[in-house]
């Protein structure tokens, strides 16, 4: 995957940059809208990250001058403003998805593969599956070992979002934001107490745990059949 | 009506109205007394004449010189004036001439003065005794007057409806392009108040006071417009100023946190990242309460299902209660709509349930309701509030004594958005535990 960053301050752009490549993510930056444009029409571009606040050319023209010229690439807003009104214009004025500085790295990754698969023949895949778990999409079943899971509504929504992101570290913030569709963490633990009960449905009377958590960061779905690679 | 009359310009158009109304009335009053009281000195000084004119004839001829005389009077039918009567009786009280078959009560020793019916005419009589016993009693018909009486009566009365027509009428139409001109002031500052960018007024040059004051009303919410979008360009550019940096910090963690193998290190690393985004969240909430709603944001709203909205968060948040030992039960009133921004009223009712799961001991009831209005109710049967702390526990930093986790700005939160979506938000007894109500407030 080939992503286009567009940062003016230095010391974010060399931290996401370095972040992206050590995993796997081809990173050019610019360092202003002007430049950037410059670079988005490159066909070997996928997915463009772009600031909100840059010199010259602000974030949101930047994303209205892409479209006019016909480039249709999936861009993420990143931006220092985190209140819930620029979500919505970020998102309005055709940003693809918002994310708010400080944001988790791994979201920003996670968040960045979902675009480019958005893109990509992988999107709509009809089946997940992740080690011995398989999920039906349209059926909105799930299975582990061939044994029936008895999911509410939301644990399947939950357990697809971790099953997309399988071997991943997902956030609290990326599954209220996916699933509850809350752009806020609540002060009440329901994002713990509701992965402690999708984990009892999935792990109980099985020989191997599946769901892991990542302390600080979040949850992870692991294949809880492919050998333990040490 | 009492609407109509609510209505400062209408409420003076009346006034006025009412005035004319009167003065026209009393002046009218007045004519009237000083004509009737002049036509009757009239009528009298002429009958005074015309008895002087017979005690003159009794004087000269006698009794036959009266009587003629009277016959001669009686004989002539004025055209205009009174109609004259006459009556000469004598001692007998047998009628010796004049037109009066029947001879009204008067005392002729004093020469009184009365209004005496004869027929259909009532007439003013005076009676006066003559050498010999005789009474000479003299009237003349109040007809005429009372005809000038009734015309003026008409007259007046035509003049007054005409005049109060008239004055209403006028009244009415300053008073409509009165309001029209103040009403459009009201709304431009009502809109303002509802985040919707308001017409400015821009008042044709009458080059009166309330044109002065439209000019007053466009420059102030020109300016309070500014302002408004200064606020929000100086909260960006501060969350920005404070972001940015915090985000460096927490990459800075990040890379430590990866090349540590400590446990206690790391845990201390974790704890610090959770520190920061506490304070990018608290930063969030003190800057989400102290903006106000730009000119335009009401534009941008959209009906949303506020009992689908609710369900869904009751859903998220059973299985926390049932893990804290809650009874927590949703009665949602099906299809609830409102013009509002999904994302806020979630907000709104998370925070109500936030703070109802922190402060109810174990095994206590929340109950989480929605109707139509929308009335918002989050009700539990924990220790309640007191009532001196009702109206403070909406305001930031407002923390319960009892317990001290969180930031504070729940609550302040809850008011802000209700705020902004025209809803009040109140705490009530609910004897025992709090109710929290968030239902259509009073409109200014």
């Amino acid at each position: 995957m080939h992503v286009l960053l567009i940062e003016d301050d230095v010391q974010t752009a060399a931290a996401v940059s370095d972040l992206l490549s050590r995993d796997g993510i081809t990173v050019r930056h610019a360092p202003d809208g002007e430049s950037g444009l410059g670079y988005a029409g490159d066909p070997a571009i996928d997915v463009i990250v772009l600031d909100w606040m840059l010199p010259g050319i602000a974030g949101i023209e930047v994303i209205a001058r892409l479209r006019s010229a016909g480039v249709e690439k999936p861009v993420l807003m990143l931006s220092a403003l985190g209140r819930s009104d620029h979500r919505i214009e970020g998102l309005d004025r055709g940003a693809d998805d918002y994310l708010a500085k400080p944001f988790e790295p791994v979201e920003l990754i996670a968040r960045l593969r979902a675009l480019h698969r958005r893109t990509t023949v992988q999107a709509r895949q009809p089946v997940l599956i992740c080690g011995d778990i398989e999920l039906q999409v349209l059926a909105r079943t799930a299975h582990r070992a061939g044994r029936h899971l008895a999911l509410s509504p939301k644990e399947f929504e939950l357990l697809k979002c971790l099953m997309e992101h399988a071997g991943e570290v997902v956030t609290r913030e990326m599954l209220l934001r996916q699933v509850w569709k809350l752009n806020f963490d609540p002060q009440t633990n329901v994002i713990d107490v509701n992965l402690a009960r999708l984990r009892r449905k999935i792990e109980e009377g099985f020989a191997t745990g599946c769901l892991e958590t990542v302390r600080g960061r979040g949850y992870r779905l692991v294949d809880a059949v492919a050998p333990v690679a040490q | 009506m009492k609407r109509l009359f609510s209505s400062l310009a209408i409420r003076q158009a009346a006034i006025s109205t009412l005035v004319v109304l009167v003065a026209i009335l009393g002046f009218g009053m007045l004519a009237l007394v000083s004509v009737r009281h002049a036509a009757r000195a009239d009528l009298l000084n002429t009958i005074d004449t015309d008895i002087a004119g017979l005690v003159d004839g009794m004087v000269q001829g006698g009794p036959t010189e009266v009587e003629r005389r009277i016959a001669d009077r009686t004989s002539f039918l004025p055209t205009m004036n009174a109609a004259p009567y006459y009556r000469l009786t004598d001692f007998r009280g047998h009628r010796l001439a004049g037109n009066m078959a029947v001879g009204p009560s008067i005392d002729p020793t004093r020469s009184n003065t009365t209004e005496v019916t004869i027929g259909s005419d009532i007439i003013l009589a005076r009676a006066t005794l003559l050498r010999g016993g005789l009474t000479l009693i003299v009237g003349r018909s109040l007809g005429p007057i009372y005809r000038v009486e009734r015309q003026l009566g008409w007259t007046l009365a035509a003049a007054a409806s005409v005049v109060t027509a008239l004055s209403l009428a006028i009244g009415l139409i300053v008073a409509r392009r009165l309001m029209a001109r103040i009403s459009a002031m009201n709304s431009a500052f009502a809109s303002f108040g509802e985040g919707i960018r308001a017409p400015r007024l821009r008042a044709p040059a009458h080059g009166d006071e309330i044109d002065a004051l439209a000019g007053q009303v466009d420059l102030h919410l020109d300016r309070i417009e500014r302002l408004l979008v200064a606020q929000r360009d100086i909260t960006d550019n501060i969350a920005h100023e404070l972001r940015t940096p915090l985000a460096h910090l927490d990459t800075r963690l990040l890379a430590a946190l990866d090349h540590n193998r400590d446990e206690q290190v790391a845990r201390t690393l974790d704890a610090a990242r959770a520190d920061i985004r506490s304070v990018v969240s608290l930063f969030d909430a003190l800057l989400d309460i102290a903006m106000a709603d730009p000119p335009g944001t009401e534009a941008s709203r959209a009906t949303i299902d506020l009992s689908e909205l609710a369900a869904d968060i009751g859903e998220l948040y059973a299985a926390s209660a049932e893990e804290a030992g809650l009874a927590f039960t949703t009665r949602i009133a099906p299809a609830v709509t409102m013009r509002g921004e999904a994302m806020q009223m979630t907000r709104l009712i998370a925070n109500l349930l936030d703070n109802a799961f922190k402060y109810v001991p174990a095994g206590s009831r929340v109950l989480l309701s929605v109707a139509a209005g929308p009335v918002i109710v989050v009700e539990d049967n924990g220790l309640g509030i007191p009532e001196a702390d009702r109206e403070t526990v909406f305001e930031r930093f407002r923390r319960s004594a009892i317990l001290g986790e969180g930031h504070g700005l729940g609550l302040a939160l809850v008011r802000v958005i209700a705020a902004r979506h025209g809803l009040a938000a109140r705490v009530e007894d609910a004897a025992p535990g709090a109710r929290f109500v968030i239902a259509p407030g009073v409109r200014p």
